[in-house]
Formats: structure tokens, sequence, C-alpha cells
């Protein structure tokens, strides 16, 4: 079910709360700084989490996290080894960072209470 | 003989039997007319007009029935028809697909994108497949590349065409659902 949501890049929290794959999206955002588009997002999460993820589940979850105002993207020009198609970039937002910093401190807090193993 | 002239001629081939000719020839010639008719939906259309004109006045001599395939679309049978027809002209352009080199993109897999896609998606997302195709190429080869070119394009379509998610975000279960609640009770 996990495989479904990631493949499908659906949705399991709420708004205000980012979902695992968001989080691992907007953290390759992160990484990427100004050069992040398809490509490099998906190379970038397949190399650190070593799972193959399709450009659709990518571009779900940062359709979505752009809706939330977390993520801005631009068009850019059209480059011949892509078949004369344009980049879409995308790159973080304020709001974004703030949300991210918010999971990992809500993370962090949990793990400081809990003994796991 | 260009397919033009092939249909004048069997016209005219037509057109000798009718001075002679019984009631079982003259249900082999509405056959024939059925046929032809066929035919004609690949002319263009100024041809199509011309012929179909003359295939009339056969008709009018023979004082034969409008042919299967001439019969205007209407009621439920005529909506099917008319998805038929739909169908088959996609089937017949997707087939006039020029096929791709081997270091290209596979064409098939293209037009799907190009189908299926929405017009935002359309921008961005057959680049990237293509930009990494083109990486994946020189590792894996032509075959290796094209095939991960046709399944990341499935894996794409089934993640961002609306009645895909619709399908597999519970659709598939809600329809099983209401089979088997019909059928259970």
């Amino acid at each position: 079910m996990s495989w479904l949501v990631e493949e499908m890049g659906f949705e399991m929290d709420g708004n205000d709360r980012l979902g695992r794959f968001e989080e691992i999206v907007l953290l390759a955002l992160m990484r990427l700084r100004e050069g992040a588009y398809g490509v490099p997002i998906r190379r970038e999460i397949a190399e650190r989490t070593g799972r193959d993820v399709s450009f659709g589940a990518v571009y779900t979850t940062l359709e979505r996290l752009e809706r939330k105002g977390y993520v801005s993207s631009r068009v850019g020009d059209p480059t011949p080894e892509r078949g004369g198609r344009a980049k879409r970039y995308f790159r973080i937002e304020a709001p974004g960072i703030r949300a991210l910093n918010e999971t990992r401190e809500t993370i962090a807090n949990m793990g400081g209470l809990v003994h796991v193993g | 003989m260009s397919d033009e002239r092939s249909l004048e001629y069997q016209l005219g081939q037509l057109r000798n039997q009718i001075a002679h000719m019984d009631e079982r020839e003259k249900a082999t010639l509405e056959n024939e007319l059925v046929r032809l008719t066929r035919e004609l939906v690949a002319k263009s259309a100024t041809d199509m007009q011309r012929i179909s004109e003359r295939l009339k006045g056969y008709q009018e001599a023979l004082q034969v029935r409008p042919t299967t395939a001439e019969r205007p679309h209407s009621g439920k049978r005529g909506v099917v028809r008319r998805y038929i027809d739909v169908a088959g002209k996609l089937a017949a352009s997707a087939s006039r697909l020029p096929r791709s080199a081997p270091t290209a993109p596979p064409t098939g897999a293209c037009f799907l994108l190009d189908l299926l896609l929405s017009k935002a998606d359309r921008k961005a997302i057959p680049g990237d497949l293509e930009e990494e195709f083109r990486a994946r190429l020189a590792k894996y080869g032509p075959v290796g590349a094209r095939l991960w070119f046709w399944c990341e394009t499935l894996r794409t379509i089934a993640a961002r065409n609306p009645l895909c998610r619709w399908l597999l975000a519970g659709g598939l279960v809600r329809i099983g659902e209401w089979i088997f609640r019909n059928t259970g009770s």
C-alpha cells in the first residue's frame, strides 16, 4: 500500500503536515538549489534513498507542494537534447523551509522521548 | 493500377452486370456495394463525394436499400458506431506513425504521452523522459533504454492521468464493492 502511495504521489497527511515523500522531495530541492528540475530531482532521490521513483510521482508531489505554497516553479528555455522541450525548474520557498524544519523538529522531539530498539 | 482506378474499374464491372441480373445476383451486388463503400472511407473527401455519388446512382438503378455503411448514426447503436468509427480512425493514425530510430525514444510511447498527459505536463515531462532516455542509451544500449522509456511512460501516465489516478485511488475498489453488493443480494 505504501508503495502505491509513493508511486502515485498520493497524499497521506493533511494539508498542514508534510508526508514522508514530500519531505524527501523538499530535501532534494534544498540540495539542488537553482538547478532543480525533473531529471536531477529524480536522480537525487534515487541516489540518496535507493528507490526508483517515477517522474509522475515526483511531479504529482511537486504540484501539491506548489499548491501549499512551499515550492515555486518556472519554465526554462527549450533544449535540443530534450527534443526541443522546456525544463520546469522548482525552488523551495520560505514556508517550505519552515514546514521542513517543523517536521524534522517534531521527529527529533519524538525520538528524544522514545527509546527505539 | 492506383486505388482510384481500381475502384472505377470495379464500378464499371457492376454497371455491365445491371442489364442481365436476377435476385440472387442483385444481393451479391449489394454486398459488393457495401465493400466498395467501406473502401471509400480511406479516400480523400473529394474522391469520396464523387465516387459515392456514382454508387448512389447504381443503387437507384438497382432499387436497393442503402448499405449499412451509409445509414445515418442514430439511437444507442448510432452512439456505439460513432465510438467505433473514432477508435478506428485513432488506430489508423497510430499505425501510420513513422517507426522511430533505435537511438530515438519509441514513437508509440511519445504518442501515448501526448495523448494522455495534460497540456501543462506535456511541456516538461516528455522532455525529462527524453533526457533520461539519452543518458541511459549510452549505459544500457538502445533495447534497454527503449524498454525503460516504455515502463516509465506507463508509470507516468498511471500517476498523472486523472482517470488512471481515480481508478487506482479507489475506483476499482468501489466498482468491486458495487458488483459484490449487486450480485450478493
